[in-house]
């Protein structure tokens, strides 16, 4: 590591462009330090699935040629960032963490991310997740779990846990998740990284491996709320290659981050602040709310009382479209077909799919197809598409009387790899996040503190489009308290060379 | 099967599951082993005997879980088919261009000529 680099690992994305811009530090060292710092933790977090080491040294180089002519380039040319390995990035690999896609190399790039390629960002690897990003700890991956940072026995959550591990252990400033029913804010919230869900319809999903399409969004890894702002800033807007983008214009959430929160309205929902939480949440997440209090934020009690039916509605419609997504990977036109030999239709279908699969993806492809079917589909379908609206409809009645809600982000922090072996106990690690994706809305997990040396998170939830306010809301807790500043140390193991 | 969907899954929502599947002993509310059998024949999954048994004890328990929603009074309540407002979104129906053939079979498990090859369809 040169002179220049060392230190900065804690650095914002706004001070190392600010670096970059001055010559003081060339991107050819901030991505050389991130590789190497990706290097140095992989033993201990298997966060990334691919590396791009040549790749990303060739982009770094082209932004600095870019500033040493100093040509006019964007605040974020030459910062590094890792992309989870559902996002399709033109002539790299993408297995969307599943055995399936072993060796399948993308044919175009996402438009989220062709965006921040066009800002000039610098691509480090590909980050691990749950298989087709279906779970909550990253042990779902067709190849292997993610640690975290703050314990590496620990999962860092999912699915886009490799996204948020690597962030916290500050070897990149940045990366981007996905979160169809929490994956990026429960990961930012148990590896204490800010990640941010926008509006549904504001990031194109062209490019994405799609989970369930009606509740799917691409979003940002960051250690701070700014540096978030700054990525969803870039990638929003509307895309002809997905229809579902929304025509509204993108408010810059930027120039409104600092306008504090005395005078908003902030709401608890209740029914978040359950007996399910542990006492170092419940206890950080009530110090988070004084602290706004203090802010001169006015706290009001309200009430979302279909919230404990958000599990089971999104656990009829997230599989029910994922069956439907997933019937793609039939090993006719890419994936490991099997068997080998050219063998009769029906029986490559059975076998590609039974062997390519893992066994989370199956359940719920199983669970999805039966719900769709006839004689099931007004019992479980046609109901949750009916429940759905009523958690809509309950937050639309809420955010008349506030200006955002704050809650915490998961019941729990980090547990053991291993721990849930269940798929119900997994599936209730976002009880708390699941709602805002049924309702379309954006929301974020900032880091609010620790229970047991573990990070805790804070969620903000805003209504639609409102994005800027969630930002906005997120970044005066994140300037009134400290733990932005809180980094996890390299695990003892990997600093004496033990063997793990 | 007496019924077959189009595609590798069960996207469609045309096909019956054989509601009198119940001699292997399922309870009320529970998934008997040959309705297990028939939904993964319609996900194309080729589900061994193992993976099946171990399904039903797992999908009974969550479809319990999720059956709470039938409680809910949803009477006038209607169903949330869009997320947000938009209705439709329109173009001109005109031609762009297209990815390569080359880059589209670029990751073909086979290939003859420009075309993707696989096995027999009929046996």
């Amino acid at each position: 590591m040169t002179a220049a680099v060392a230190g900065t690992g804690n650095w914002s994305i706004t001070r190392l462009a600010q670096a970059l811009e001055k010559k003081e530090l060339s991107s050819e060292e901030l991505t050389g330090a991130a590789l190497d710092s990706i290097d140095t933790w992989e033993p201990a977090l298997h966060a990334y699935l691919s590396q791009m080491r040549e790749h990303a040294l060739d982009s770094a180089r082209a932004s600095d040629r870019a500033r040493l002519a100093d040509e006019k380039v964007s605040l974020l040319s030459g910062i590094p960032i890792a992309l989870k390995d559902v996002l399709c990035l033109e002539n790299q690999p993408v297995t969307a963490g599943s055995r399936l896609l072993e060796g399948f190399t993308s044919p175009y790039t996402a438009t989220a991310v062709a965006r921040l390629k066009a800002a000039g960002m610098v691509f480090v690897g590909k980050t691990n997740c749950d298989e087709f990003a279906m779970g909550s700890s990253t042990e779902n991956s067709g190849y292997g779990p993610t640690g975290n940072p703050w314990d590496p026995a620990c999962s860092p959550g999912g699915s886009s846990g490799g996204s948020a591990a690597t962030v916290a252990a500050r070897s990149v400033p940045c990366s981007l998740g996905t979160d169809t029913g929490g994956s990026i804010r429960q990961p930012a919230s148990l590896c204490g990284v800010v990640g941010f869900k926008p509006t549904y319809g504001r990031v194109s999903r062209y490019g994405l491996i799609a989970f369930a399409s009606s509740l799917d969004q691409i979003g940002p890894f960051t250690r701070r709320v700014e540096d978030a702002a700054l990525l969803y800033r870039e990638m929003a807007g509307a895309d002809p290659m997905d229809s579902t983008t929304l025509s509204d214009p993108v408010e810059d959430p930027v120039p409104q981050l600092s306008a504090g929160v005395a005078g908003l309205r902030l709401g608890v929902p209740r029914e978040y602040m359950g007996s399910a939480l542990s006492p170092g949440v419940r206890a950080a997440v009530e110090a988070a709310i004084a602290l706004y209090q203090e802010q001169g934020a006015i706290i009001e009690e309200v009430s979302l009382p279909s919230t404990d039916l958000g599990l089971s509605t999104y656990y009829v419609i997230a599989p029910a479209e994922c069956s439907s997504n997933l019937a793609r990977f039939d090993g006719v036109r890419y994936g490991n077909r099997l068997p080998s030999e050219l063998a009769p239709l029906t029986e490559m279908y059975l076998e590609t799919r039974r062997k390519g699969f893992g066994p989370e993806v199956k359940r719920r492809i199983m669970l999805g197809t039966y719900v769709l079917s006839h004689g099931y589909y007004d019992a479980y379908y046609r109901k949750a598409q009916q429940v759905r609206s009523l958690i809509a409809n309950e937050f639309s009645t809420v955010f008349s009387k506030v200006d955002a809600l704050i809650a915490p982000t998961s019941p729990s922090v980090a547990f053991p790899l291993g721990a849930k072996s269940d798929a119900l106990s997994m599936y209730m690690c976002d009880v708390l996040t699941v709602p805002v994706n049924l309702a379309g809305l954006p929301g974020i997990s900032i880091p609010c503190g620790f229970e047991d040396g573990l990070p805790v998170g804070l969620q903000v939830i805003g209504p639609r489009l409102a994005d800027a306010m969630v930002l906005r809301v997120a970044h005066a807790y994140e300037e009134a308290s400290g733990w932005k500043d809180e980094a996890p140390k390299l695990p003892h193991t990997l600093t004496t060379g033990e063997a793990l | 099967m007496s019924r077959e969907v189009e595609g590798t899954g069960a996207a469609g929502t045309g096909v019956d599951l054989g509601h009198s599947s119940r001699e292997e002993g399922a309870g009320e509310g529970e998934l008997s082993l040959a309705q297990v059998a028939e939904v993964a024949t319609l996900a194309r999954l080729g589900l061994e005997r193992g993976e099946l048994e171990q399904l039903q004890k797992e999908l009974s328990v969550i479809l319990s879980h999720i059956s709470a929603i039938a409680a809910v009074n949803t009477e006038s309540v209607a169903e949330m088919a869009r997320v947000g407002e938009t209705a439709n979104s329109w173009r001109e129906d005109v031609t762009t261009p297209s990815l390569p053939v080359e880059l589209v079979l670029a990751n073909a498990p086979a290939r003859q000529g420009d075309h993707f090859l696989v096995g027999a369809i009929q046996e």
